[in-house]
């Protein structure tokens, strides 16, 4: 099943804040990186996380290796504003008098989206291997968190309908083409088993259905406490009484294990009714904290072997 | 929670990233301080409505409703409550066309930015409407001033600091835009083309021209000309929350997930109110494990395993080792947080409950905690 997302071009991963979306991106870079692909991953204005996972100070704007196959980049809006103003304007001179204009800057914080356009902007330059980009076999992007109005892949489209005519009509119209395309765009929903973030979740995917024809791949559900009991164990967990009080905390503890793990069924089974015939992704729970890139290695091999 | 903090404020902000439990703690606190008997409101914000159902709060529209006194009573055991607790929602669909239709000074200026075709498209980019109507909300309460205590929630923003930046962001933006400066002389005349303009701004909007298109850029700039109209009762009533928000009988209450991601979250949160000057008082950590200090003995292990099966006994002492390491994590992150705190700020830990707590009973014993 992750071949599928794997032999795209542009992975985007998105959903709530603090569902993992970083952990899931970097697992699928590992991943691909092993597999022999040239791989980037893309951060959107976010503070520096990726950096951290391979002990770097950070990235920035510039392509930074981060191991074999494997690089990062941040981008932000105001360098995606200015390559695409180089791109067009040749001349040093007149492009520095532009960039460095007080009403143009103050027209990129104004007009609500065009951060966005430029950076969704230069993703697709990136995936399209447009303007010499250096030819990436595949772009994954750490999306920015939902519960913010519309989410920035959808702006091309909402700047499509907006602007009847014009450069940013069509670039927006080169852009939308390549999202939807389902052989080399796909949209990875992430999500805990938390009821939240699964609701966010479904409502992000219809929208991104009925609105903008982007392929939506499986869901990602991070953070899945695999179970350790068997049925009779679970018995003999709740049955136990006359236990002495040393020996009760363990059974406090395995109860409160399997009352989680009920949860979690029942949160699966709703983002299964809300999600009917999706596929999803599980990334085992992790026990100790994740800090670095091979502290993720646990979730690459359970996705190798699925 | 400090007694005398329950006292001498009148308006307690709970504030924290979305998620870490702020509308079922900020409605377990306006029972607390209905039960010490003030008269108290919540401003709840509450996206998944069970609270808003429990509360028995109106589902349209931001109206106060008034508590049934017999079910008050009866979740502070029976014991009569001499205070009144009120709740509202805030009900937003986080756009802004509710902001221009209930905040703007005129019809006239309503319509022409509801009805400008650049604003039906890109406001649903807006970002910051929900919390912009919060702290509208926050205004038309304590003005009213009917209340004892007003609590507020705050929207569930991805950071905590968004509540108190997205509104000034969002106006600063606006307000320093100059575009309609550039494009005067010719709305003013009523022409387009670019001879109308002197050399200076000829030289920027041909290069806009061909960036974005002249058109877009009249209409964007149409659009923020209407904007700036809407400004102006904006800002004053911002200055006036800014001033609710310093006082000292204002409290900021912060509630923090246990985690490394909340913990950084809620120091960066702290650091921030006290460069604004604003009243922090204390953090609610929630979602405490409860294993902390359990130790784990060969003793134990070996009594365990001749209670149940070994292999159960394996897997109990697997599942313990699991907890108790979460546990000793997050003390590390308490302590972290406990550190960062000052002597007259208070750190509240609320155990891990099974389920989420949506009922008055359920709110009524987590007021106990407080």
């Amino acid at each position: 099943m992750l071949d599928l997302v794997l032999n795209k071009r542009l992975v985007i991963f998105s959903g709530k804040g603090g569902v993992g979306k970083t952990t899931m991106a970097i697992s699928l870079g590992l991943m691909a990186a092993r597999l022999g692909k040239k791989t980037l991953l893309v951060e959107m204005n976010a503070p520096e996380r990726v950096a951290g996972f391979f002990c770097l100070k950070a990235i920035g704007y510039k392509e930074t290796v981060c191991q074999k196959n494997l690089s990062g980049i941040n981008v932000n809006p105001k360098d995606c504003f200015e390559e695409y103003i180089l791109q067009r304007i040749h001349f040093k001179k007149v492009f520095d008098t532009f960039v460095n204009n007080r009403f143009v800057t103050s027209f990129l914080n104004a007009v609500p989206g065009f951060n966005e356009l430029m950076m969704v902007g230069k993703i697709y330059d990136l995936a399209a291997h447009r303007h010499s980009q250096k030819p990436y076999d595949l772009i994954i992007v750490d999306g920015p968190a939902t519960g913010h109005g519309a989410s920035a892949f959808e702006v091309p489209q909402i700047v499509y309908n907006a602007v009847k005519v014009g450069p940013l009509h069509s670039q927006s119209k080169k852009m939308i083409d390549f999202l939807q395309d389902k052989t080399m765009t796909v949209f990875c929903p992430v999500t805990l088993l938390e009821e939240m973030p699964i609701v966010e979740m479904t409502e992000l995917i219809s929208r991104i259905k009925a609105k903008l024809g982007i392929g939506v791949g499986p869901i990602f559900v991070n953070a899945y406490q695999k179970n350790i009991f068997s049925k009779e164990e679970e018995k003999t967990i709740f049955l136990e009484k006359n236990v002495n009080e040393k020996l009760k905390p363990y059974f406090i503890a395995a109860q409160f294990l399997s009352h989680r793990l009920g949860l979690q069924e029942k949160m699966m089974e709703l983002l299964q009714r809300l999600n009917p015939g999706s596929p999803y992704i599980l990334a085992p729970k992790m026990e100790a904290p994740i800090q670095i890139a091979s502290d993720l290695l646990p979730i690459v091999d359970a996705w190798t072997n699925i | 929670m400090m007694p005398d903090l329950l006292i001498k404020k009148k308006l307690f902000v709970v504030c924290g990233s979305g998620g870490v439990g702020k509308t079922t703690l900020a409605a377990s606190l306006a029972l607390k301080t209905a039960f010490l008997g003030h008269r108290t409101i919540v401003l709840t914000i509450d996206p998944a409505r069970r609270l808003a159902t429990s509360l028995g709060v109106s589902l349209e529209g931001s109206k106060a409703r008034k508590i049934d006194p017999d079910i008050l009573d009866k979740i502070n055991g029976g014991k009569i409550v001499k205070g009144e607790l009120f709740a509202m929602m805030l009900d937003t669909k986080n756009t802004f066309d509710e902001v221009i239709a209930r905040y703007s000074p005129s019809k006239d200026i309503q319509h022409k930015i509801l009805e400008n075709k650049i604003y039906q498209h890109l406001s649903q980019m807006m970002a910051g409407s929900q919390e912009y109507m919060a702290m509208e909300k926050l205004h038309e309460i304590v003005s009213e001033e009917k209340y004892d205590i007003v609590i507020i929630d705050t929207p569930p923003t991805v950071h905590a600091i968004d509540f108190l930046e997205a509104p000034q962001k969002m106006m600063d933006a606006i307000s320093h835009s100059m575009l309609h400066l550039l494009l005067k002389p010719a709305m003013m005349v009523g022409k387009t083309g670019f001879g109308f303009f002197e050399k200076g701004s000829q030289f920027i909007l041909k290069i806009f021209d061909r960036i974005t298109g002249f058109a877009f850029l009249q209409d964007i700039s149409e659009m923020l000309v209407s904007f700036k109209e809407l400004l102006g009762g904006f800002q004053s009533r911002a200055q006036e929350v800014e001033a609710i928000l310093k006082k000292d009988t204002t409290s900021f209450v912060v509630v923090s997930g246990v985690d490394q991601r909340s913990v950084s979250e809620t120091k960066f949160f702290i650091e921030k109110l006290m460069d604004l000057h604003l009243p922090f008082d204390g953090v609610i950590a929630n979602r405490v494990s409860p294993f902390e200090a359990f130790k784990m003995t060969m003793e134990q292990e070996v009594a365990l395993s001749q209670l149940v099966s070994k292999e159960l006994a394996y897997k109990m002492s697997l599942v313990m080792q699991m907890f108790t390491n979460e546990a000793d994590r997050q003390k590390v992150f308490l302590e972290d947080l406990f550190s960062f705190l000052s002597k007259k700020q208070f750190l509240i830990k609320i155990p891990l409950m099974e389920e989420d707590i949506h009922s008055l009973e359920g709110l009524g014993k987590l007021s106990q905690v407080l």
